[in-house]
């Protein structure tokens, strides 16, 4: 009970505090509705935008993969002068592995010494040098980062030609004691020495210029061989049929691992697919006759459009997932049937000789073409394509791969009654 | 009672199992209590019918996670406490999404009616009327601080308005409501 001397504002509290409307029929489904109809468009296309999802989750860590590879890989060697015979003789023998490595931006130079020395090599090196008395060298591994790279430049040109050479990686600092009159080239790698060009002595003056057209052409080569193009023949198989397919490929390498690669393929496909019989012979012999549809054949030729992320697993193998538009230009059906008719026959009693007149089921199969179109330029979207793959360089210049392959219909394609999915091999010449 | 026990039971299974039938049952029961909610903030019962139904879908998504200590008595307060607090949130949700109604704020003059005793049997759908006669701001700081129990530096965060606007807009609540009253006993 209410107490009536209860302070207005208090008893609104108290009124509202366990206060319920009664509940209107219909609400809950009127409410299941508004719930249902939220996303009305987004259930066929769930699938559709968990790929691109995907796409896009592994793009961005693609492109900075791939930028990464681009900084500059910076070896900075400093020099001294010295004096001596001992140097006067290295230069002679040091020449061509100079020039090899001008030439080629790869040659290793850890591998002639670090790689022998271990992990160990940085302070070995410089240990090294201080035993050969004659040469020193700075060298910037190819891991080091950018930030140190600027550090190394920075410094290079103030201290070429003090006493000491300091020879700095990663925070470890050697000196070695010595006088050079030039730097070994097989300890050089690259020389970056800005404004001091006239003063380089010839070794390193052929060093400077034979590396940068060297250079360039890497950066040139690096460009082009960003894009790739190809022929391919697939021949494949259905449950049913063998099909083939021809077409134009191309991929575009976003990263060492990773490259995107489309194309444009003619594909034949013959492709079948058998109903169900339903009810069994009982139910043919209770009619006069009947004609039923046992199964369908249909020739699909079509073009289809892929799309697919590559990922290289090793040099010779990878392996690739993407989409695939298909859209059917021409398709032939033929659907069997089997058709049972009762028929009377007349035949010959054996024992009494006279003729007698029976009735019996005959049962043919008839192939009836049709003119029914179901796929023709209805196709949104074909194929979810999965294959794993090997290539093999030919003369530095073509590649051949071999690519066995399964592509699983989607959409419109997946509801016929026809068996699409199919796989084969396919052959590729890419250059 | 037993029959209310039963459903609460159902509803436990049902949030441990994460049985989507539940959600009707729950619906049908609190649809009542969480309308009565929405109608205190909203004068239009069709947007407090689509806070009450925003609501519902918010608690349907995360109420299987909804922890209790599978204690009937505290789980029938602690699930009602919590849908209504998210009722409370949606309609304020609401209510900032429309600002405009927040900004106007009808001034009345300081009036001397400070104390009204309840003269007779208070009907909710006559105070609903004497609230919904309030300004939008006035009548949301009275309904969060008088019925749902929060405090004025809740109440201020929630509004994003000073905790001083707060307890100002309280005390015009209730004079207002006091004075609406008097006029209403008058006038029957």
């Amino acid at each position: 009970m209410e107490d009536p001397k209860k302070e207005l504002i208090r008893g609104i509290a108290d009124l509202f505090e366990d206060y319920e409307e009664t509940y209107v029929p219909g609400e809950w489904e009127s409410f299941s509705k508004v719930k249902k109809k939220k996303y009305p468009f987004l259930a066929p296309w769930l699938k559709i935008a968990a790929v691109f999802l995907v796409l896009l989750s592994v793009l961005p860590f693609m492109f900075s993969k791939f930028f990464q590879e681009e900084k500059v890989k910076t070896v900075a060697v400093t020099k001294k002068s010295t004096e001596g015979p001992v140097a006067q003789k290295k230069t002679g023998e040091n020449e061509k592995p100079m020039a090899a490595i001008a030439a080629n931006k790869e040659h290793p130079v850890k591998e002639g010494l670090a790689d022998k020395k271990g992990d160990g090599r940085r302070s070995g090196l410089a240990g090294a040098f201080a035993g050969i008395d004659q040469m020193s060298a700075l060298i910037q591994p190819e891991v080091m980062c950018k930030g140190q790279n600027s550090e190394i430049a920075r410094f290079s040109k103030e201290k070429l030609f003090k006493e000491d050479l300091v020879v700095e990686t990663e925070g470890q600092v050697a000196v070695v004691e010595g006088k050079t009159q030039l730097v070994p080239s097989r300890l050089k790698k690259d020389t970056v020495i800005p404004g001091k060009r006239n003063q380089l002595s010839t070794a390193e003056f052929l060093l400077a210029e034979s590396r940068t057209p060297v250079n360039n052409k890497i950066k040139k080569n690096e460009h082009l061989s960003k894009w790739d193009f190809g022929v391919q023949v697939m021949p494949a198989t259905t449950s049913s049929n063998l099909n083939l397919g021809a077409g134009l490929t191309t991929a575009y390498r976003l990263s060492d691992k990773f490259s995107l690669s489309s194309g444009i393929s003619f594909l034949q496909m013959d492709a079948g697919g058998t109903i169900p019989s339903r009810g069994g012979d009982v139910a043919a012999i209770s009619t006069l006759s009947e004609k039923k549809l046992t199964a369908v054949d249909a020739n699909i030729k079509g073009i289809d459009i892929p799309i697919a992320l590559v990922y290289k697993l090793d040099k010779h193998f990878y392996t690739s997932a993407g989409v695939s538009y298909f859209n059917v230009i021409s398709e032939k059906r033929s659907n069997t049937f089997e058709q049972t008719a009762q028929v009377d026959k007349q035949g010959v009693d054996p024992q009494t000789g006279y003729q007698s007149t029976y009735r019996t089921l005959f049962v043919e199969k008839v192939d009836e073409p049709t003119s029914e179109r179901n796929l023709k330029g209805n196709s949104y979207l074909g194929f979810f394509n999965f294959s794993v793959g090997r290539q093999q360089t030919l003369f530095n210049k073509y590649n051949i791969r071999i690519e066995p392959f399964v592509k699983i219909p989607v959409g419109k394609l997946s509801s016929q009654d026809l068996q699409l999915m199919n796989s084969g091999i396919k052959f590729q010449l890419s250059f | 009672m037993d029959n209310k026990n039963t459903m609460f039971q159902e509803i436990i299974a049902g949030l441990s199992t994460r049985d989507d039938r539940i959600q009707e049952r729950i619906y049908v029961h609190y649809w009542g209590y969480l309308m009565g909610i929405s109608t205190r903030y909203f004068k239009d019962r069709n947007a407090a019918k689509e806070v009450v139904n925003d609501s519902f879908m918010k608690a349907f998504k995360t109420m299987y996670d909804f922890r209790h200590d599978h204690n009937l008595i505290d789980f029938q307060k602690t699930f009602k406490a919590w849908l209504a607090k998210i009722t409370v949130r949606t309609a304020l949700d609401k209510i900032r999404a429309n600002k405009s109604s927040l900004t106007y704020i009808e001034e009345y003059e300081d009036g001397g009616t400070g104390y009204v005793e309840v003269e007779e049997k208070l009907f909710a759908e006559d105070i609903l009327k004497l609230l919904h006669e309030l300004p939008d701001l006035h009548r949301t700081v009275f309904n969060l601080y008088e019925i749902e129990g929060f405090s004025h530096d809740e109440i201020a965060s929630m509004l994003t308005i000073p905790v001083s606007s707060s307890r100002t807009y309280l005390t015009r609540a209730k004079q207002k409501l006091r004075e609406l009253y008097k006029k209403s006993i008058e006038i029957n």
